[in-house]
């Protein structure tokens, strides 16, 4: 508020000054006509002098990194949703298999494991408990023809 | 049998995969939190409640703004009445009322910039801390190129809008008001064009940023939508397609998941919407009222009042119109960016 006050007097004093100066050069002849030039001068130097001041910032310095966020912040979206897609892949392969055993009669937990592609496929699974011969050879059937799973990668813990 | 087990399969991959995403929108700033509505239902509603806890802001910002209103009224009537007297020097009476009026309106209207300056400063910090939760939430629904095309978007006009507010708009107000009032002071129309061509660089330089923006926008939305379209259909037949027997009800899980990415992002969004629209209505509320105000006090000035007392007070009620414009630029280029974000991809 200060630096206004001192501002708008400087204004002020400078405008009554030259107001001063052309009402004794009078309003007609060479010398009123430059008096009337370097009066314009002399106010307009003190009315832009603060301008200089504005407006020295470098459009770099403004952005920065905005290119690496925005990635890192797009990269923190995907993966929460790959996350998430690989687990609920997961949980309904483990659903799916569980519900067969249970239909065959076997009392099994499972364990699927994902493949690293992108999308993530059911890639292994790890079955524990008991289980009849015949459940058994029906699972792992099911297991290769309905998701994928090669009966190398069936591991049968009992 | 085939048939039961493919629809407790159904069920189990709709039911679960929300859990894993969390996108919240950041905590609004002090003030703005009181106004906010615990849990809004939708945005309508949240907005109502946001507007009855601004409105008992009014009356106190009326009283304040017609206190000063009331005493430039009785300065114009007393410098009318010194003017009429015969023999009365003109130009000192045009001095002393633009000092009367600069002095009565230099505090409140300085107090009102710097306000309107903190809230362009609130809300860029508040659009800073939001706009990575959105973009993660875009990207996670599978809109990756649109997310990121809008976080550099609004992250660079943001950066520009408040240097050009801080560096620019600010200090040039406050030149304006000092101009204006110098200019009544002095009698004569000395320095008309400068303080106009003022008011004309702060007016066109919010402008064009908003509309290089809102160009921006639209087309970046154009653009990066179609393919992060196109990204998501491919996804879906790949996932399908990998998965031999119950791949499409695979698909299907990565579509839930895709869904409940966009329940959150629209969440989020709504309640950053809302934020957003707390943090600016309250300084709104104050510098509108500031400005109608003065607008009313320069009309019945110009009644009874010289001419250079009723246009500096005119000048003071367009200074606080930029400044309302100043803060609804900054305030309008981070609902237009979170409204894009929300609308999502395709």
């Amino acid at each position: 508020m200060e630096e206004i006050g001192q501002y708008l007097l400087r204004i002020t004093a400078a405008a009554i000054l030259c107001a001063m100066i052309r009402s004794l050069l009078g309003k007609e002849g060479t010398v009123a006509a430059m008096g009337k030039l370097l009066c314009g001068l002399f106010l307009a130097i003190t009315v832009l002098t603060p301008w200089a001041g504005l407006g020295t910032v470098t459009f770099s310095a403004l952005t920065g990194d905005v290119s690496m966020d925005a990635e890192e912040a797009v990269a923190v979206g995907e993966n929460a949703a790959r996350e998430a897609l690989r687990a609920s892949i997961k949980e309904g392969a483990e659903a799916y298999i569980l519900d067969k055993a249970a239909s065959l009669g076997a009392e099994l937990t499972v364990e699927v494991t994902l493949t690293l592609d992108t999308p993530p496929a059911p890639g292994g699974a790890r079955l524990e408990g008991k289980v009849s011969p015949y459940a058994r050879t029906q699972l792992a059937e099911l297991m290769t023809k309905e998701l994928g799973i090669p009966k190398e990668a069936q591991q049968w813990l009992t | 049998m085939r048939v039961f087990l493919v629809l407790v399969l159904t069920v189990s991959l709709v039911a679960m995969p929300a859990h894993a995403l969390d996108f919240t929108a950041p905590t609004a700033p002090g003030e703005a939190q009181e106004l906010l509505p615990e849990s809004p239902e939708t945005f309508g509603q949240g907005l109502l409640e946001v507007l009855r806890a601004v409105a008992p802001q009014i009356q106190p910002a009326v009283a304040e703004a017609a206190g000063v209103c009331l005493a430039l009224m009785a300065a114009a009537m007393l410098t009318a009445l010194v003017e009429s007297l015969p023999g009365s020097p003109k130009e000192a009476v045009a001095l002393a009322g633009a000092v009367a009026a600069g002095g009565l309106l230099l505090r409140p209207s300085g107090a009102l910039i710097r306000l309107g300056s903190q809230t362009v400063t609130e809300l860029s910090e508040y659009g800073k801390l939001l706009l990575p939760v959105m973009t993660a939430a875009l990207a996670a629904e599978g809109g990756g190129t649109t997310s990121a095309a809008l976080y550099t978007g609004t992250a660079v006009f943001d950066a520009v809008l408040g240097a050009v507010v801080a560096k620019l708009t600010v200090p040039m107000l406050y030149l304006f008001l000092c101009l204006a009032a110098a200019n009544s002071a002095i009698g004569e129309d000395v320095l008309k064009k400068l303080r106009d061509l003022l008011k004309w660089m702060m007016t066109w330089s919010l402008k064009l940023v908003l509309y290089t923006f809102t160009g921006y926008m639209g087309i970046t939305k154009v653009i990066s939508g179609t393919a992060d379209a196109a990204a998501v259909k491919a996804a879906k037949l790949t996932i399908s397609g990998v998965v031999p027997v119950v791949g499409g009800l695979l698909s299907d899980a990565s579509e839930t998941i895709l869904v409940s990415a966009g329940v959150m992002k629209s969440a989020a969004g709504i309640y950053g919407l809302l934020a957003i629209l707390a943090i600016c209505l309250g300084p709104f509320v104050r510098i509108g009222v500031q400005y109608l105000m003065l607008k009313l006090t320069a009309a019945a000035c110009a009644v009874f009042g010289t001419k250079s007392f009723s246009g500096l007070v005119q000048d003071f009620s367009a200074g606080m119109g930029m400044l309302l414009a100043m803060t609804g630029t900054m305030c309008l280029l981070l609902l237009i960016s979170t409204v894009c974000f929300m609308k999502g991809v395709g």
